[in-house]
């Protein structure tokens, strides 16, 4: 009746898949608590600092991140949740222009209208099809092409930027797209070929990479010939949005334009730092570009040059905890560069990244 | 006083002609006009290299409104007599030069290249006004002309000496607003809507692109610069000609010119 052999074999039988899936690279489960904790702290921090208006450092790029934190997050928030909501969607849709582009100052309008238009379609109403739309017409302008006196040959064609100038960056132009893919822009249009020419320019990868300049170690730069951080260097964060720019413009992964960003990706793993950046910083762009890129090329393990292998997840997860406030908030406390001393802005973002972390097995 | 030196030559000759920069017909405007256009042309081409190539259009027009502008401060501060009127007509003349300029070369939308000439042509009036307050204090008028193009200078680029400052000591917005609002360089494109700041030389030689930061409005910047062109003629007016400050600016070694 009681076969304690049997009830141990029975066990073994139904752990032992269990046990496979980690040797699969499935996130520890304890971990995976403690990221949804994480996860509830940043967005509590970010319920406690929002302005009446529902935005957060009144701006409205922070505001539509912190939206999307809250849409995104594994607990299904929506409108119907209150005004922690239905505010900050509100406070978007003041600031839509009547060009499409949504964003309060003149320079930023790129940056801002995308991450507007990815937390508007993150609510799922169709009441904001017309906006969404707009922004992204208002975002396929600002490409740079032949219309602007900009032939195929030139490093800028395809090009996106802030939007208050003509200067397109790899940054910019990994926002636009994510926009674009998340918002199901059609993906046929030119936009997206054109897209690749640019992003391609700002690779060092000179097999594929018509620039001089162009290095071979297969990391990206912040746009043709240039780095924040030195000549033309390649550095995580901008390798991390070029991966996944390749990756939301459809290129495929066994492309040698993705092969050669992921081998640097390998080759220069770590979460301590953004590799090859000054004084960490955009450490926390980096976070959350790498968390994007990790779960949209889809592996769950990653080989580094060293031979070892690590559960990305799990080493995003741990880095994050250990660098979260006691009120659930994140702020990079090496550089405020690229707004990163606006706790608002680094929290979102280090949900975000969390979420897609969680969202996962 | 040295007269084989042509700076101090040419320093001497504006000086001593006041007549002919009181503008008085039209045919006393083309002189000035054409030193104003050519200095202008001859400044724009050394900074872009000979071609407007590979520059953006909002460069560029930045490029042409700030070599107008020292363009016109070289050729009229030195020479003008101070006054509300020779200052307002300084304003006019640099506006006038700026759009013969762009007309000849720039894409730029008409409604555009108007509001980036008004905006040459006030900061104009309000350096010429500076300079003229100067004068009123006893500074000898090149002297003074000098010092207000040198002062402009400084502000016109704080947003690249101060980098280094930004990086050290992290200074929150209203300072790094405050850098931005002072400079010149900011007011001409907000009036040409570019955000020059990201634009490819300034984000490499500049923090304030990978800041937060905003422009103040152009009609602030404009009314600010009018009312402090305005403040300096009626300080002028206080002072009476030829008044003597104590420990005066630079003295010439040579009596004041009238």
């Amino acid at each position: 009746m009681f076969n304690p052999v049997k009830i141990a074999t029975l066990s073994l039988a139904l752990l032992l898949p269990l046990g496979t899936l980690a040797a699969e690279g499935v996130m520890d489960s304890d971990l995976k608590s403690k990221a949804k904790r994480a996860a509830d702290d940043g967005l509590h921090y970010l319920r406690q600092n929002q302005a009446e208006d529902g935005s957060w450092s009144s701006s409205v790029g922070v505001t539509a991140l912190g939206l999307r934190a809250f849409l995104e997050n594994r607990r299904g928030y929506d409108e119907g949740d209150g005004p922690f909501i239905t505010r900050p969607v509100a406070f978007l849709l003041k600031h839509v222009n009547e060009d499409g582009s949504i964003s309060e100052t003149n320079h930023n309008r790129n940056y801002n209208t995308a991450v507007a238009i990815t937390a508007l379609q993150a609510a799922n109403n169709p009441k904001y099809a017309e906006v969404i739309e707009n922004g992204q017409n208002f975002i396929k302008g600002l490409q740079l092409g032949t219309q602007q006196g900009y032939d195929p040959e030139h490093k800028y064609y395809g090009g996106i930027g802030y939007g208050g100038d003509e200067r397109p960056d790899l940054s910019n132009i990994y926002l636009a797209l994510e926009a674009m893919k998340l918002t199901n822009f059609n993906k046929d249009d030119p936009l997206w070929e054109k897209a690749t020419t640019f992003i391609t320019r700002s690779q060092n990868n000179s097999e594929t990479n018509d620039q001089e300049w162009a290095g071979n170690d297969g990391g990206f730069a912040y746009m043709p010939g240039y780095s924040p951080h030195g000549g033309a260097v390649s550095y995580g964060s901008m390798t991390q949005a070029g991966l996944l720019s390749l990756l939301f413009a459809g290129v495929d992964r066994n492309d040698p334009r993705v092969k050669a960003a992921y081998d640097w990706i390998k080759a220069n793993y770590t979460l301590d730092t953004n590799p090859g950046a000054k004084k960490n910083q955009g450490l926390f762009y980096y976070y959350n570009a790498f968390a994007k890129a990790m779960a949209a090329y889809g592996e769950p393990e990653i080989t580094d040059a060293q031979g070892v292998t690590h559960n990305w997840r799990n080493d995003l997860t741990r880095k994050l905890l250990s660098l979260q406030a006691k009120d659930g908030s994140w702020v990079n406390p090496d550089s405020p560069r690229w707004w990163e001393g606006d706790k608002n802005l680094v929290t979102a973002w280090s949900v975000i990244a969390l979420n897609q972390v969680i969202n996962k097995p | 006083m040295s007269g084989n030196r042509p700076a101090r030559r040419w320093i001497t000759w504006a000086s001593a002609v006041p007549e002919r920069w009181q503008m008085k017909g039209f045919k006393q405007w083309i002189l000035p006009l054409a030193l104003i256009l050519g200095g202008a042309a001859a400044i724009a081409i050394a900074v872009t290299g000979g071609s407007g190539h590979g520059l953006a259009p909002g460069d560029l027009l930045l490029v042409l409104a700030c070599s107008v502008l020292l363009s016109g401060c070289i050729v009229l501060l030195p020479a003008l007599p101070a006054g509300l009127l020779p200052c307002l007509q300084g304003g006019v003349l640099a506006a006038v030069a700026f759009l013969l300029l762009a007309a000849a070369g720039l894409p730029a939308a008409p409604p555009l290249l108007l509001r980036v000439a008004a905006g040459v042509g006030i900061l104009l009036f309000m350096l010429a006004s500076l300079s003229s307050l100067l004068q009123r204090a006893g500074v000898d008028r090149p002297a003074a002309a000098w010092w207000v193009i040198l002062a402009t200078g400084l502000l016109a680029s704080s947003t690249v000496w101060s980098g280094p400052l930004l990086d050290t000591l992290a200074p929150g917005r209203p300072v790094i607003d405050s850098i931005i609002a002072s400079s010149p360089l900011s007011y001409l494109a907000t009036l040409a809507e570019w955000d020059y700041l990201r634009g490819e030389w300034f984000y490499r030689h500049a923090p304030f692109g990978g800041l937060r930061y905003d422009y103040l409005s152009a009609s602030t910047v404009s009314l600010a610069c009018l009312g402090i062109g305005l403040a300096a003629q009626l300080a002028s007016r206080l002072l009476t000609p030829g008044q003597q400050s104590k420990g005066g600016l630079n003295r010439s070694p040579t009596p004041s010119q009238p």
